[in-house]
């Protein structure tokens, strides 16, 4: 095991040090910074075991420089190309909103074209009453995910899925306000008699998303669990 | 990494390899298994290896385990039951591959 090999060890002020250069690079998300901050500590003790005579400034910039790629700043198409921020935390983040959109796309895909084949089939009729009640449950999704919003924003720490619940999440809420038969009709699937894939494919997502913003909160609120539990 | 093209398709499973024999294991520590392992050829990459293990973690193929340790958090990652099935697959995938590429690279030419 490592650990029976690393002998030199790195004191709390030094730890400190390493933190403070990860705030600094826009490492700041605690899901990423502790394990990164784990990875460069113990690489410098390594390097301070192996060689004696270097010192912890020269090791804290050799194991710094191993991370400068991952540390660059970049965007993704997928979370807006006006966010820029380390690479890996960009990477982290389009893997959460990677899986998200494909479980949406799918799900909402799937109960889309039953609804579309059972409304075509004449199987399926929608009264004007119920486009009332989708109305009113959108305008309580969107403001119990700007609640949620607020709720993360009062929250001491950030992680990649409040950053996620930031530009992703707390966007999209204002649709429900936007898209909603009972404010604006915009995406109304009925909308001059006739039944839109696309506006019935929008109206099934919207009302599938609470599920995956959701999970960005709760798995939020989890890392600080995680965070506590220390033995 | 020696050819990091002809290695970044495995990566998954040669993580999935290590928690496989290992029961936890923590990023550093799997650098280090893979660099002795091959006796420095192999050196996976810190910008590689990360995502890599966030992404097997969403798949629900690890799981994470945070152990405070030295003053600081250490995070294990190991496999969970989808994931040791999972292991089994993706193994038997590259032996698979192992083998055919030894076919094509030196074939045994034989006259029947």
């Amino acid at each position: 095991m490592i650990n029976k090999i690393v002998e030199m060890k790195l004191t709390q002020e030094q730890i400190q040090e390493i933190e403070y250069a990860l705030n600094k690079r826009g490492i700041d998300y605690i899901d990423l910074k502790y394990e990164l901050l784990d990875h460069i500590a113990t690489d410098i003790e390594q390097l301070m075991t192996e060689d004696k005579t270097i010192s912890f400034e020269e090791a804290f910039n050799q194991a710094f420089y191993k991370w400068k790629d991952a540390l660059r700043n970049s965007s993704s198409l997928l979370l807006g190309l006006a966010y820029s921020r380390p690479k890996i935390v960009v990477q982290a983040c389009v893997n959460i909103l990677k899986r998200g959109s494909f479980m949406l796309t799918l799900y909402g895909g799937a109960i889309t074209l039953v609804l579309y084949l059972l409304i075509k089939l004449g199987l399926l009729h929608f009264s004007e009453f119920f486009f009332n009640v989708v109305g009113i449950l959108q305008f309580i999704i969107g403001g119990g995910l700007l609640l949620l919003f607020f709720h993360i924003k009062s929250s001491s720490y950030k992680t990649s899925y409040s950053f996620i619940y930031n530009i992703n999440v707390a966007p999209f809420s204002i649709y429900y306000f936007i898209f909603n038969y009972n404010i604006t009709m915009i995406g109304y699937p009925f909308e001059g008699g006739f039944l839109s894939l696309i506006s019935l494919f929008v109206q099934v997502e919207m009302l599938l998303y609470p599920l995956f913003a959701y999970r960005v909160f709760k798995n939020h609120f989890k890392l600080r669990e995680r965070k506590v539990f220390v033995s | 990494m020696g050819n990091s093209k002809l290695y970044k398709g495995s990566l998954n499973t040669i993580i999935l390899k290590l928690l496989e024999k290992n029961d936890k294991m923590y990023g550093y520590e799997i650098t280090q298994r893979v660099k002795e392992l091959t006796k420095g050829e192999l050196e996976i990459t810190e910008g590689a290896l990360y995502p890599a293990l966030h992404k097997l973690e969403s798949e629900g193929l690890l799981d994470v385990e945070v152990v405070k340790v030295d003053n600081r958090m250490r995070k294990y990652y190991k496999l969970t039951q989808k994931g040791t099935t999972e292991t089994a697959n993706r193994l038997a995938e590259l032996e698979a591959f192992i083998r055919n590429m030894e076919h094509l690279v030196n074939p045994k030419w034989s006259i029947d």
